[in-house]
């Protein structure tokens, strides 16, 4: 085999990306949202104590909260489940640094989350008459109660079918 | 990996260049050409015009060079073989340079940016007159309340403000409906009428003549026909005219 | 027995058979991520094309002093309509299919995390969209108050008709669509990645989507709860943005520009972030590179994300009532992660192996008009030089610049790059140059000229202009340059019909271009669970190169090899090209048992 220096291991080479002690992988997602809520919420500061007006602030404020509650949300997830990703980066002979057997052996598709089967369905009429009922309120609000009722008609029909095909798992 | 410290060692050179071009076309104003921009016929508009001067320059350096690169890059690195080239994936002393020297630009641009706005918008001049700019679908109306008089324009007859050279005029920007926006392109800037935000700007008009008004805010059906003009004269022209126009019964 | 319409139960699939619908049953029924994203963008393109006429009969109508085509009511229509179009249902959804389409593919999964939610938020899209051209429809005509609904404009008193209510309600829609989108894509990039897959080795696209998303449910909010406040003064007697006072409470109309714009700003960079990470998958492909700087591409974007958040107001500097160094100081910033990215993408290309097929020339017309809309971007931010031309032609010219000139570019890059994954066939090299050049002249010749009206004084929405003004050259000019840029489009509409006939174009394999991520370790087009497989290994960005070349695996550093070249160690060399001028499909040619799994 050609190229000296190489790793099969990929980016974990001694000279590659994470030649450094590796990150949980499971952490990244949290600290990406913490780092735009964090970013945000410094900004809201600076905003507040020098802006003329309000609005600002408290579009600042919800935007940084809205990043810090999903970070939390992950962050929790994480300690407690092992993360809601299934595998990352785990698995036979993905170890950084040692590539153990395996390492070269192919993967399975991203199974998702921890359940074993998340529930990927295939097809749903519900989705459409969801969206067509609601999209007619939203003109029935402005052509008149005539497009309204019909409306919430299809919209309660669609939501109730989508949440039998849930619970039926179809 | 000669390329590569070449092309390290042009990155800050050309930065450099850019950087000197700003402060010297910034200190030196008047010897560049405008870049499509109006000759200022205001004191305000000078400060405006000799930022707009530097900026193009700076930002005519960086796409120059951008382009520079990416027409070496694709003349030099055509695919000639079938060699895999080398696949080096990062270089942190070059990504270093090419983070920190942008914000170094950045930095400068601000610094000249905000000297420029407090010379237009933080002015400490005691105006000699005051004119209440009244703003509406879709014309103007020009009141000058210490002086008495009022000038109005209507469909098809643009109403002409006049200002004496040379002095500064405080405008107050009022809206009697949705909002306008008060622009001479010759003094190189506008300001907004809002209902409910009291806008006063300070002009000092530096050049006698006559000058294009438009509104700049899309106010509806008319609103590209929202003309009026701005005629400076000397100031005791500009007295002259306000006797006449108080003796003519005080609206125009 | 297992026959088309029954699959075998893969790892995360529901057990037992399944019939694919076919038909009309199918569109309105499925939940295939793949079909959903073809859909999204049939319909943003159709969306295109409306928006890129009505551009036309403004064109027309400014070619000079003097009403040409339109009425002046008609023509605040045409921009209106034109601008709502080309922001809220083309570029994004686009973009959005885009996702929808690749996500799971680069990610190695089946589908999205909700795939029936992903249905859901095409059904808005689409109805939204019909909501808003129903405006057209309505006695008075579709919304006319400019795509920003600048308050009191847009009161009931000043903008009475029907078209403007629906307006109202299409915004509403689509603000749901996107952010619906975005959970699912959130999701789906935080919790279904393949095994290996870890987050720093996502591509970029994939990256830019996921950030792109966070933007979305942040600001999609504000603009609904906006506008929902403008429905609200308009049909229920509210008094949010009336300035006249009413018992002793006032409104605010400049509170509809703060809120308008805490969602516009972020909204133009989730117009733009995407089709960046379209760059980022294709110049590396098309040089045999890596991509250069990963983990600062991922850090610039992020950084992009979160400042476009604290910029707002630079729409609003000549209002005189925002805070101007904090907006200066915060919009020139945004200027530093975005010059990072272009220089990684000039390392990506630096020293590598360059061919120019279509994708490679739309991403090299991208990188050359993206830096001027980058550069009068900087211009803009800075409020004296903004005081004058703000509401100007030159905003028009800059804004065109960075959405026409990066956005579209790099759409149409992505296309010709994906088309044949989308399609088992490559779109026509030879008409794709055509269509390449003729773009980027057309547009260069219509906006350049803008830049320079735009300071010469002439102001942005306006039907008409005197002879006197001065601006009849250059509009013309500009008037010409649009109607090549739209011959050009039929260019590509041509290509498009030609290739699906057969009669132009090349069958495609798995991996036409030597593509470095997952989805070009499936069929093209992909099965409908999207692998019907195991995937290759995945110990780096580039999972499928690193299955093409064992030896030249992605490690990363500084000029780690130089010159190497193939071993013939049973590695397919001829795959990693495009095609070739002419020359029958480029499929990786490893395809049979090589590498474990692809079918």
């Amino acid at each position: 085999m050609s190229g000296a220096g190489t790793s099969p291991a990929g980016t974990e080479g001694a000279r590659g990306h994470e030649a450094g002690a590796p990150v949980d992988d499971r952490k990244v997602p949290a600290r990406v949202f913490l780092a735009i809520g964090a970013f945000v919420t410094v900004l809201a500061v600076i905003y507040w104590s020098t802006a003329y007006e309000e609005s600002g602030t408290v579009m600042l404020l919800l935007t940084a909260v809205l990043g810090l509650w999903i970070a939390t949300y992950l962050w929790l997830h994480t300690r407690s489940v092992g993360g809601p990703v299934a595998d990352a980066g785990a698995g036979p002979g993905t170890e950084v640094g040692r590539p153990g057997p395996g390492v070269d052996e192919p993967v399975p598709v991203g199974t998702g989350m921890t359940a074993p089967e998340p529930y990927l369905p295939h097809a749903s009429a519900w989705p459409f008459a969801i969206g067509l009922g609601a999209a007619t309120i939203a003109n029935g609000l402005v052509l008149g109660l005539w497009v309204i009722v019909p409306g919430v008609a299809l919209l309660v029909l669609g939501i109730g079918g989508f949440v039998r095909q849930t619970r039926r798992r179809d | 990996m000669w390329a590569t410290v070449g092309a390290v060692r042009r990155l800050p050179a050309a930065w450099r260049f850019a950087a000197g071009a700003i402060a010297l076309s910034a200190a030196s104003g008047c010897s560049l050409p405008g870049f499509g921009a109006p000759d200022p016929k205001s004191s305000e508009g000078e400060s405006i015009y000799s930022l707009w001067q530097g900026f193009f320059v700076a930002a005519l350096a960086v796409a120059a060079l951008v382009w520079g690169l990416i027409v070496f890059v694709v003349l030099r690195y055509r695919r000639r073989g079938d060699e895999i080239p080398d696949q080096s994936a990062y270089n942190i002393p070059v990504e270093v340079v090419y983070t920190v020297t942008p914000l170094v630009i950045v930095a400068v641009l601000f610094g000249f940016s905000v000297a420029a706005q407090r010379a237009v918008t933080d002015q400490d001049v005691d105006p000699v007159t005051r004119i209440d700019v009244v703003g509406f679908q879709w014309s103007w109306q020009f009141v000058y309340p210490d002086e008495g008089v009022t000038v109005t324009g209507g469909p098809g007859e643009p109403p002409e403000m006049v200002l004496p050279l040379d002095e500064p005029v405080q405008l107050d920007l009022v809206s009697s409906d949705v909002n306008h926006s008060f622009w001479v392109p010759d003094f190189l800037s506008k300001r907004d009428l809002i209902q409910g935000v009291d806008n006063e700007i300070t002009v000092t008009a530096t050049e006698a003549g006559t000058y294009t008004g438009r509104c700049a805010e899309f106010c509806g059906l008319d609103h590209w026909r929202m003309y009026f003009s701005v005629r400076v004269v000397p100031a005791d022209e500009f007295d002259r005219w306000l006797d006449e126009q108080r003796a003519a019964g005080g609206a125009g | 027995m297992t026959t088309l319409e029954e699959r075998p139960p893969v790892a995360g699939e529901p057990p037992g058979p399944e019939r694919r619908a076919t038909g009309l049953l199918a569109a309105l029924t499925t939940t295939d991520h793949k079909r959903i994203g073809i859909a999204y963008m049939l319909t943003a393109f159709t969306f295109f094309l409306v928006g890129g006429l009505l551009a036309l009969v403004i064109r027309l109508e400014l070619f000079g002093p003097g009403a040409q085509v339109v009425s002046q009511g008609r023509y605040n229509e045409m921009f209106t309509m034109h601008g709502s179009i080309m922001l809220f249902l083309f570029l994004g959804p686009f973009a959005f299919g885009l996702a929808n389409y690749l996500v799971p593919l680069q990610v190695g999964a089946h589908d999205m995390a909700f795939p029936r939610l992903n249905a859901l938020s095409y059904w808005f899209y689409l109805f939204g969209g019909i909501t808003m051209l129903g405006g057209f429809l309505t006695a008075d005509g579709a919304a006319d108050f400019g795509w920003t609904g600048y308050t009191p404009l847009s009161s009931v008193v000043r903008s009475p008709g029907l078209g403007g209510d629906l307006w109202i309600m299409a915004v509403a829609l689509t603000g749901l669509s996107g952010v619906l989108t975005g959970v699912n894509i959130v999701a789906t990039v935080i919790a279904m990645r393949a095994p290996g897959m870890r987050m720093f080795r996502l591509p970029i696209f994939t990256w830019n989507m996921l950030v792109t998303s966070v933007l979305v449910l942040m600001v999609f909010p504000v603009i609904s709860a906006a506008a929902v406040m403008l429905f609200a003064d308009r049909q229920f007697g509210a008094h949010i943005y009336d300035a006249v006072p009413q018992d002793g409470v006032v409104g605010s109309p400049l509170l509809w520009q703060h809120l308008f714009w805490f969602f516009g700003h972020p909204e133009v960079y989730i117009l733009v972030l995407p089709y960046f990470g379209v760059i980022t998958e294709i110049l590396p492909v098309f040089s045999r590179r890596p991509v250069f700087g990963y983990a600062g591409l991922v850090f610039a974007t992020i950084a992009i994300a979160v400042l476009s958040v604290g910029v707002w107001a630079h729409h609003m500097f000549t209002t005189g009532a925002v805070l101007l160094p904090f907006f200066i100081g915060f919009s020139m910033l945004i200027a530093v992660p975005t010059g990072v990215k272009y220089f990684n993408w000039i390392g990506t290309m630096w020293g590598g192996s360059l061919t120019f097929p279509p994708p490679m020339l739309f991403a090299l017309g991208f990188l050359f008009t993206f830096v001027m809309g980058g550069v009068t971007g900087v211009m803009l931010a800075s409020a004296p030089i903004d005081f004058h031309v703000h509401d100007s032609y030159f905003v028009v010219a800059h804004m065109q610049y960075v959405l026409f000139g990066g956005s579209v570019f790099a759409l149409f890059a992505g296309l010709y790059y994906w088309w044949p994954k989308f399609t088992g066939r490559v779109l026509s090299p030879g008409l794709g140059k055509a269509h390449f050049w003729m773009m980027f002249v057309g547009f260069h010749t219509t906006f350049l000229v803008q830049h320079v009206l735009g300071l010469d004084g002439m102001p942005r929405r306006v039907a008409d202009y005197l002879d006197s003004d001065g601006f009849t050259g250059l509009n013309q000019v500009s008037t010409v340059g649009s109607f090549l840029l739209g011959a050009s489009t039929l260019a590509f509409l041509w290509n498009v019909v030609q290739t699906g006939r057969g009669r132009l174009g090349t069958v495609a394999g798995d991996d036409p271009w030597g593509g470095h991520t997952l989805e070009w370790a499936t069929t093209s087009p992909p099965p409908p669970e999207s692998f019907a497989g195991p995937l290759p290994p995945i110990r780096s960005q580039r999972p499928v190169w690193d299955q093409r070349h064992p030896d030249l695996m992605t490690t990363g550093g500084h000029r780690a090899r130089a010159g190497t070249t193939e071993t013939p160690s049973g590695d397919g060399q001829r795959g990693d090209g495009e095609p070739g001028e002419g020359e029958p499909g480029g499929g990786d040619p490893g395809e049979p048992g090589d590498g474990g799994g692809r079918p």
